[in-house]
């Protein structure tokens, strides 16, 4: 029981560190580097008709000590509500033994930062250069469309 | 100073490294790790292990670390985005590739930093990482894909050391689904995210991207991300800390 303790406690904090963190403009988030959420996050299950990673194989997961437990009973540990910059985040976490099987959000934020609606695409775009950017995303899938594509032209400048 | 263009993984992927040195080694060893990704992760491939694990071949214990890492974030952003974002749809096989891309050129760019580069920007079917600054004080800059000109582009952003990703339709049709219904995605026509990895901004794109509409709210509440969405009325909605080019 200790130890699942331990493991709902260091899952919580994962989780709330990942919520808590305050994205600045990409220059800074690149000196704060913080890791990925993806990484983070712990494995969960889903709906039965998905792809949950069996108990078996996905032993090396979990963040705390995964030894089985041989009662195997299911516990369920709601966390404290904590308040960040974008409003109360608690969750809830629910393991089978030692293995967690579920992260419930109970509070989140009700309202996200606002959204800058600019009036039409056409006053946004512009003519770029290939010579002004070093790349450019977008869907660029197939070979013959990335032959006709902008990035095929900044790819042939960096060979000369 | 190394450029290399190679298709692999069915996408055109460009390397553009500007560190001084000889980075032939670990550049090879990256363009193998794509092809081998592609021969280990195509659901399109016959003997690739997700082929074999969805045909029941292999059972979930059988599966390398790799791909249960990657069937983990799968089910995380299915969670995450309310199974919007699926990677099972029903009456399909099992298809991780909007996990796969952006994690497998993430590993790539990780791949390069261990060996001490720091000065690239990998574009992987229009998929981005950045590392360092092509030149000192001025960020990499990348062009946003006009959704409805190719040659164009609707904005500049400026990167360093952070990852870009888009979604759209304009270049294979509807082929992104909505998870939730089963049908082609529709409301939006071009959805860019920005983030600290690839991992994150190439999910919360696909994600964004199937959910419609109801996806610019809602990739706007991620806090791990900016985001620039074209929608079908072609208005253009962006978060405030986007950094675009001046």
């Amino acid at each position: 029981m200790k130890k699942t303790i331990f493991v709902v406690a260091l899952s919580i904090a994962g989780f709330i560190a990942v919520w808590r963190f305050e994205p600045g403009p990409v220059q800074n988030t690149a000196a704060a580097q913080p890791p990925p959420p993806a990484i983070t996050a712990p494995p969960l299950s889903t709906a039965p008709s998905a792809t949950p990673p069996s108990p078996s194989s996905s032993d090396n997961k979990p963040p705390g000590p995964s030894t089985s437990d041989p009662a195997g009973g299911v516990v369920t540990t709601q966390g404290t509500a904590e308040s960040s910059v974008y409003g109360i985040v608690q969750v809830q976490v629910t393991f089978s033994g030692s293995r967690l099987t579920a992260i419930t959000l109970l509070q989140a934020p009700d309202h996200g930062r606002a959204v800058t609606a600019l009036p039409k695409l056409q006053e946004a775009a512009m003519q770029a250069q290939s010579a002004n950017i070093d790349t450019v995303t977008g869907a660029t899938e197939t070979s013959e469309s990335y032959k006709t594509s902008l990035q095929a032209a900044i790819d042939a400048r960096g060979k000369r | 100073m190394t450029t290399r263009v190679e298709q692999v993984m069915g996408l055109p992927i460009s390397l553009d490294l500007r560190d001084e040195g000889d980075f032939a080694e670990v550049v090879d060893d990256v363009f193998a790790w794509f092809r081998d990704v592609d021969a280990r992760f195509s659901p399109f491939k016959e003997d690739s292990e997700v082929s074999r694990y969805d045909r029941g071949e292999l059972t979930a214990a059988e599966l390398s670390d790799d791909l249960l890492e990657v069937l983990e974030l799968c089910a995380y952003y299915e969670q995450l985005s309310g199974g919007a974002f699926r990677a099972r749809l029903p009456g399909r096989g099992l298809d991780p590739c909007a996990v796969v891309k952006g994690w497998a050129v993430q590993r790539a760019a990780d791949m390069l930093k261990a060996e001490g580069a720091g000065t690239f920007c990998l574009n992987a079917g229009g998929d981005v990482v950045t590392a360092g600054e092509p030149e000192p004080g001025r960020p990499w800059r990348v062009g946003v894909r006009h959704p409805e000109q190719p040659l164009a582009v609707c904005a500049v952003l400026e990167s360093r050391n952070g990852a870009i990703a888009t979604s759209a339709a304009y270049e294979r049709g509807s082929h992104i689904l909505d998870g939730r219904s089963g049908t082609p995605a529709t409301g939006l026509m071009s959805v860019t995210v920005v983030a600290g990895d690839l991992v994150t901004a190439d999910a919360l794109a696909t994600a964004a991207f199937a959910m419609g509409a109801e996806g610019i709210t809602w990739a706007a509440d991620r806090p791990d991300c900016e985001i620039l969405i074209v929608d079908d009325s072609r208005r253009v909605h962006r978060t405030a800390g986007l950094a675009l080019a001046s």
